[in-house]
């Protein structure tokens, strides 16, 4: 049979043009996949594949109010817009910023000048904190080169309440200081993401369910602090500085039984909203951050470890010189004009006698003093979950002299933090046990499980039971007919000791200084709260007593706290009709 | 016989495959819904938090005249 159309030759010339056009093409593939493989490979992906980030929240931190919990701190998603200079052209600009400022109520110059500031790049923030319904309008607006982002807001509803203590969270999200810091494993969210293949438009048409990965939000902390109280200290310490116009001051309210920390401030603070308009002084927790030289207020300690030695009891007598001490290499010791002859161990506290306890010093020598301020935890971080707690100042032993040997019984020579001396001081309040502050209460994750339960931690014994029931009775006489008077309440019979220190300078102790501290509980015999207040610094013409600036205020945060937990008043009241 | 069942497993495959896509398109809207509610509830629970802020509980019982001050409990 006769074929029809083309001849063989002509065919055969076709298809091996074709054959021929088809190994080229197989050779340039070849060489394609040999030069470019890789950068070909990476700009499929890049094409083919979208990661859609899925947001996570940091942890919230709450704490105890009553018998619920309230917000501390928390994060939300704000809607922000944002535009992208480069994909959009001289002509457009007007339109954009025209509509865009229409939706949002700014200025149309003041958009215009934002995207031309940052013309070549390709993100600029148009408003950082939009509504939802803006949000909502600017994706109707439909523009390509302007679009709707979220960002992470840390909230704290309380604002300056406990703020020093919690710390703030930066711009990128991270702890910037205080618990926000210490505790960034437990509150760091981890972001999931989802993985689709995109088709050129960038529309996701398949997604890959093993490359993606799901969000898990940070564990929430639930602290040991109360609100209320924490609000009750914050009140009485910010009153007590500005009353005396110090440079700053310091509280902390304990529970002795358990070393959970109830409240904790220090004044000037502020507010973690507006870190950035805040001094870092104002931020710094100086209630663990800053140590000064207690004073009086260690003396019960030295006391109560004195006869807890055996070498001396509340009752035995000791000359107090006539107020003036001249020990040899002692230096001039007095008791402020008070010229004091024999007094009971009891009697140098409640009337806190200087000379009274360079006496007590001297029996227990530099080896023993130095035992003592290492066993009540002075000079040794106490382990409370917050960053840059300081150690305090104690001088190693081979430094010191007679000078020290006399006066650090009475708090000179010597720092120690505000946390240091509350847990030093719930140890008498406790049966002799000194514990861990505690600051988490617990932790749940994201789910709502709890993942840590806090307990009391006993550091170590450091009295005898006895002993230090006869300390805290011994302070309760403080209060009764001592130094520490204004701290007296209606209710509830209280202990505490005062202390006025003088704050060191450059070559010696500065003119007209003083730190007034006052440490108090309450009721004497189950204690349920201690209160610590510090006041750095007052003006001395106002008043600067640990008596006069601390010990009222003390009082005012121990009457409070203990009307707010229902604690039935323990002292004897007359509730006759004709008074 | 054989080409019958091999178009009977290609329209099963185009089935499964089309079920699939639709899962997964699923999966992904659910999952942009639950980016919006997750959103929605930390809102709310920051809004919560201000309302209850006793300082914010304190200005609205000032408000309507009702006292919650610390009144002391021994006369």
């Amino acid at each position: 049979m006769k074929q029809s159309g083309p001849g063989r030759w002509w065919f055969e010339i076709v298809f091996g043009l074709v054959i021929l056009a088809m190994l080229a093409l197989c050779v340039r593939l070849a060489f394609l996949i040999r030069t470019n493989q890789s950068e070909a490979i990476q700009m499929t992906r890049r094409q083919q594949k979208m990661v859609i980030p899925l947001p996570a929240r940091r942890g919230n931190i709450f704490a105890k109010a009553r018998s619920n919990y309230v917000l501390l701190a928390g994060s939300k998603q704000i809607p922000g817009c944002y535009g992208d200079p480069s994909i959009m052209s001289d002509s457009q600009l007007d339109d954009v910023a025209i509509k865009v400022s229409e939706v949002l109520g700014i200025d149309p110059r003041v958009l215009q000048d934002k995207i031309v500031a940052r013309r070549d790049k390709g993100f600029v923030w148009l408003s950082k904190d939009i509504s939802a319904e803006q949000a909502q309008a600017i994706r109707d607006l439909k523009l390509r080169s302007v679009k709707v982002n979220h960002l992470w807001r840390r909230e704290y509803p309380n604002a300056e309440l406990a703020s020093t203590m919690m710390g703030f969270c930066r711009s990128d999200g991270v702890g910037g200081g205080g618990l926000e810091l210490s505790q960034e494993k437990l509150l760091l969210a981890s972001h999931g993401r989802r993985v689709v293949r995109a088709d050129a438009r960038r529309r996701p048409i398949w997604p890959l369910l093993n490359e993606s990965k799901l969000p898990k939000d940070g564990n929430n902390i639930y602290l040991t602090l109360d609100a209320v109280i924490q609000g009750y200290l914050q009140d009485a310490l910010a009153e007590s500085v500005e009353r005396y116009e110090a440079k700053w001051g310091t509280g902390i309210v304990v529970n002795p039984q358990t070393g959970d920390i109830l409240a904790m401030t220090s004044f000037p603070n502020f507010d973690p909203n507006e870190f950035n308009n805040s001094t870092p002084s104002s931020r710094t927790n100086k209630a663990i951050c800053l140590p000064y030289e207690p004073g009086s207020a260690v003396k019960p300690i030295f006391a109560a470890a004195a006869v807890d030695y055996g070498l001396i009891d509340y009752a035995t007598q000791v000359f107090c010189e006539n107020g003036e001490y001249r020990a040899h290499r002692g230096g001039r010791i007095t008791d402020h004009g008070k010229k004091y002859g024999y007094l009971s161990l009891e009697d140098v506290l409640v009337l806190s006698s200087n000379i009274g306890m360079a006496k007590v010093g001297e029996l227990l020598g530099d080896e023993r003093q130095y035992e003592i301020l290492g066993r009540f935890g002075f000079g040794q971080q106490t382990g409370i979950e917050l960053p840059a707690e300081s150690r305090g100042i104690i001088r190693p032993l081979v430094k010191w002299d007679g000078y020290s040997l006399r006066r650090v019984p009475f708090g000179q020579e010597m720092s120690a933090t505000t946390v240091q001396l509350a847990m030093a001081f719930s140890s008498l309040a406790n049966g002799g046990l000194l514990l861990k502050p505690q600051l988490i209460d617990h932790v749940t994750d994201s789910k709502g499980r709890v993942i840590f339960q806090s307990k009391r931690e006993v550091v170590k014994r450091v009295l005898t039971t006895s002993t230090a029931a006869q300390s805290v009775a011994v302070l309760a006489q403080v209060v009764e007919r001592g130094t520490g008077a204004k701290c007296q309440m209606e209710g509830w019979t209280s202990f505490g000791k005062t202390g006025t220190a003088q704050i060191p300078g450059i070559g010696g102790y500065t003119e007209g200084a003083y730190v007034g501290t006052f440490i108090g509980g309450a009721p004497v015999n189950d204690t349920k709260l201690m209160c610590i207040i510090s006041i750095y610094w007052p003006d001395r013409s106002k008043g600067y007593y640990g008596s006069v600036v601390a010990a009222p205020y003390v009082r005012e945060v121990l009457e409070k706290a203990l009307t707010y937990m229902e604690v039935p008043p323990d002292k004897k009241m007359d509730f006759s009709l004709n008074q | 016989m054989i080409i019958a069942l091999m178009a009977g497993l290609a329209l099963g495959l185009i089935h499964i495959r089309r079920q699939e896509i639709a899962i997964r398109h699923e999966i992904q809207r659910l999952q942009t819904q639950q980016i919006k509610l997750r959103r929605k509830l930390w809102d709310q629970q920051v809004r919560y938090g201000k309302l209850l802020a006793p300082a914010e509980l304190h200005r609205h019982a000032d408000q309507h005249e009702m006292s919650l001050r610390y009144e002391p409990a021994v006369p």
